[in-house]
């Protein structure tokens, strides 16, 4: 073929007519940001109008490791067809998420360039590398997470608006104060829940980006109960009540676990799965409407929570049964530690007492037994989880057991 | 065993972390590498005769020298940019210079007397068309960073400087260089091209000992550069390369017309 003839081979990916003087700024700018929509061997039709710029051009062609496949000159001016020569990017075959629930991330671990950016971007191969540690979807993803992420968006509340922090009524003391000491012992909770995976949403790749907008919900779910259970606390006199060593050790146990897949099972599966069956028993107890909405709301949020820890730890022990011993393992040394003292939170036992009986020699005795009932109903609630997850009923049932006296 | 030390001119502070990163990777590799940095080529090129180091990272001028000194001195590699390296004139459009013969009787700015791109090679090519410096045009140069072999492109933005206060008519410059004036903004609409050079090899790793065991290990080690990772990129990059290249025929040939520029200017 000759050399001329492969200006009429019409697969080149661009056509520039170059009329300027000077291969000004400006067509620099644009010539080199053609470079990375082209992959390498793609061509492209340049022309220009004045000799001077010729050179320039070819200076271009050669400083951009591209080469001139043909190159031609007649009236028009100098005509160049040009080769790029490199790739340059890693092209992404995904589209990414598009808010209609319908993309799902197709590879099993992020690619290694992938860094802070959405999926489906194509990746520049001189990218920096991220020391994201969290890049296996098997040990991540959950089928439902980018449901859970839409009705996050759908199911926001506000802390102003949707709670009447005035229709608040009073309350006798020994009711309030029982109100004051179970909100400051949530508030703590939900400290757990916000950090937890705060601390791991910085580890996950972002080509997962569902799981990490969804943590991002989760993280700001918690932010608002930490305000709602704080100002429930402090709405009057009383206000904040005692932290104990006991919850602290608990949540501080649940802290230090370096383990994704175990914080998923022991926080959302198990700790907030169990918080739901608290937060009913206060739907059911808290002595004013205004309570009652704070926790109802707030339960609505754990829900998610729960379900993301349900399908996530189903799909890793479906596909390896031998993982239920793992999480029993994760149970025990937790439990191990715990049991180096008393690990009920007394003062919340009681208060839940009170508000589920009366402060009186009589009610009191009713709400105790309510109380064990309570605990009852959240071991047979973590049992039906967990098999639920996959977990045959002894085993289940052992971890059930082992489960901290902190619910969370 | 002795480690293999590398000579390179510190031209730009990002030397250092270039070679950081190639000798951190080394570590990783075992290959028992280090460098040595000097601040010009002709004490680089002593200390790569008197085996001070055992290899020299050198440019064309320091290549066609050490090979002066040491005519079995080998080029062992070089950046896939180093082959087919040109360099332009550019003149200001008031000056009436479109062809190389108009530059008859004009003032023609070079770059440093010991730049390959900005001065040798241009005042060769000229000659080659039969145009004497100082008899058919007046020959100014901006002597700047001497010793840096025109690697810091100082002189080349200085040239410019007096092309676009018509001080000069046309300049002499490299392609590379030129491209990144357009980029800077530097390149105002006054100025008009009108040459550019065909291309020459530019810098090498030179080798003065012969049969020496560490030459191949060194090519295999650098051309076997993981450039997926990041901080090789980041380093080729930095460098202004995309693959380190074999010096084969070709690319010594494209030093001949280096080494008669320099033998007519009394270079060496």
């Amino acid at each position: 073929m000759e050399r001329h003839d492969l200006f009429l081979l019409n697969d080149s990916v661009a056509s520039f007519m170059i009329r300027s003087a000077t291969l000004t700024q400006a067509w620099l700018l644009r010539l080199n940001a053609l470079l990375p929509t082209l992959r390498k061997g793609d061509t492209f039709k340049v022309t220009v109008v004045h000799r001077s710029v010729s050179f320039e051009f070819e200076g271009w062609i050669q400083v951009n490791r591209c080469s001139p496949v043909a190159t031609s000159s007649d009236l028009n001016g100098y005509s160049y067809l040009v080769q790029k020569d490199y790739e340059s990017h890693i092209l992404s075959e995904e589209q990414g998420y598009d808010g209609l629930n319908k993309t799902e991330p197709l590879l099993d671990t992020a690619p290694k360039l992938f860094g802070l950016m959405p999926r489906g971007v194509h990746i520049e191969q001189s990218s920096p590398l991220y020391p994201f540690e969290l890049t296996e979807k098997e040990s991540l993803w959950a089928k439902n997470v980018t449901r859970l992420y839409e009705e996050a968006k759908q199911n926001q509340w506000s802390a102003d608006t949707d709670i009447e922090w005035d229709a608040i009524p009073d309350l006798p003391p020994d009711i309030e104060t029982a109100i004051a000491q179970v909100m400051t012992y949530l508030a703590e909770n939900e400290f757990s829940a916000l950090y937890i995976p705060g601390k791991f949403l910085s580890k996950i790749s972002p080509y997962y980006m569902e799981l990490v907008m969804f943590l991002g919900t989760i993280i700001y779910d918690e932010t608002r109960h930490i305000e709602v259970f704080s100002r429930r606390a402090n709405a009057k006199k009383i206000g904040l009540q005692y932290s104990t060593t006991a919850t602290q050790r608990s949540l501080y146990s649940l802290f230090i676990e370096k383990d994704y897949f175990k914080t998923s099972f022991l926080l959302h599966v198990l700790g907030e799965g169990t918080f739901l069956d608290l937060l009913d028993f206060l739907i059911k107890y808290a002595p004013d409407p205004v309570t009652k909405k704070i926790v109802t709301l707030a339960k609505k949020d754990e829900q998610r929570h729960v379900n993301y820890g349900l399908v996530h730890v189903k799909a890793l022990i479906q596909a390896n049964p031998k993982r239920m011993d793992y999480l029993k393992d994760a149970v025990e040394s937790r439990k191990a530690y715990l049991d180096e003292m008393n690990q009920e939170n007394e003062l919340l036992l009681s208060s839940l007492a009170i508000l589920a009986g009366g402060s009186d020699e009589e009610g009191y005795e009713l709400g105790y037994e309510r109380v064990q009932q309570l605990k009852k109903r959240m071991g047979e609630n973590r049992i039906r989880r967990m098999i639920e997850c996959g977990f045959d009923e002894e085993t289940a049932k052992e971890i059930s057991m082992s489960h901290t006296a902190n619910f969370m | 065993m002795a480690s293999l030390m590398v000579g390179v001119v510190a031209y730009d502070p990002k030397v250092v972390l270039i070679w950081e990163i190639i000798r951190d990777y080394a570590k990783e590799k075992k290959f028992d590498l280090d460098y040595v940095l000097f601040s010009n080529y002709e004490t680089q090129v002593q200390a790569l005769l008197n085996k001070k180091v055992d290899l020299a990272w050198n440019t064309n001028v320091a290549w066609i020298r050490t090979k002066k000194s040491a005519p079995f001195a080998e080029a062992l590699l070089m950046r896939d940019t180093d082959i087919n390296f040109t360099s332009m004139f550019i003149a200001h459009e008031d000056s009436n210079i479109h062809t190389l013969e108009d530059i008859k009787n004009k003032r023609i700015g070079f770059g440093s007397f010991d730049s390959a791109q900005a001065f040798i090679l241009p005042a060769y090519y000229l000659k080659k068309e039969g145009l004497e410096p100082n008899r058919d045009y007046t020959m100014n140069r901006v002597d700047s960073d001497l010793g840096k072999h025109g690697d810091t492109g100082r002189s080349e933005y200085e040239i410019l400087e007096k092309l676009k206060n018509k001080e000069y008519d046309a300049i002499a410059l490299a392609t590379s260089t030129w491209m990144r004036m357009i980029e800077l903004g530097l390149a105002g609409s006054s100025f008009r091209p009108f040459y550019k050079s065909s291309g020459y090899s530019h810098c090498n790793f030179t080798n003065v000992t012969p049969n020496a065991s560490y030459v191949n290990e060194f090519v295999e080690f650098m051309i076997g550069m993981d450039t997926k990772r990041s901080d090789i990129t980041k380093m080729m990059e930095m460098e202004a390369l995309s693959t380190w290249v074999k010096t084969g025929n070709e690319e010594l040939n494209g030093y001949d017309e280096l080494e008669k520029a320099m033998e007519w200017l009394n270079l060496f």
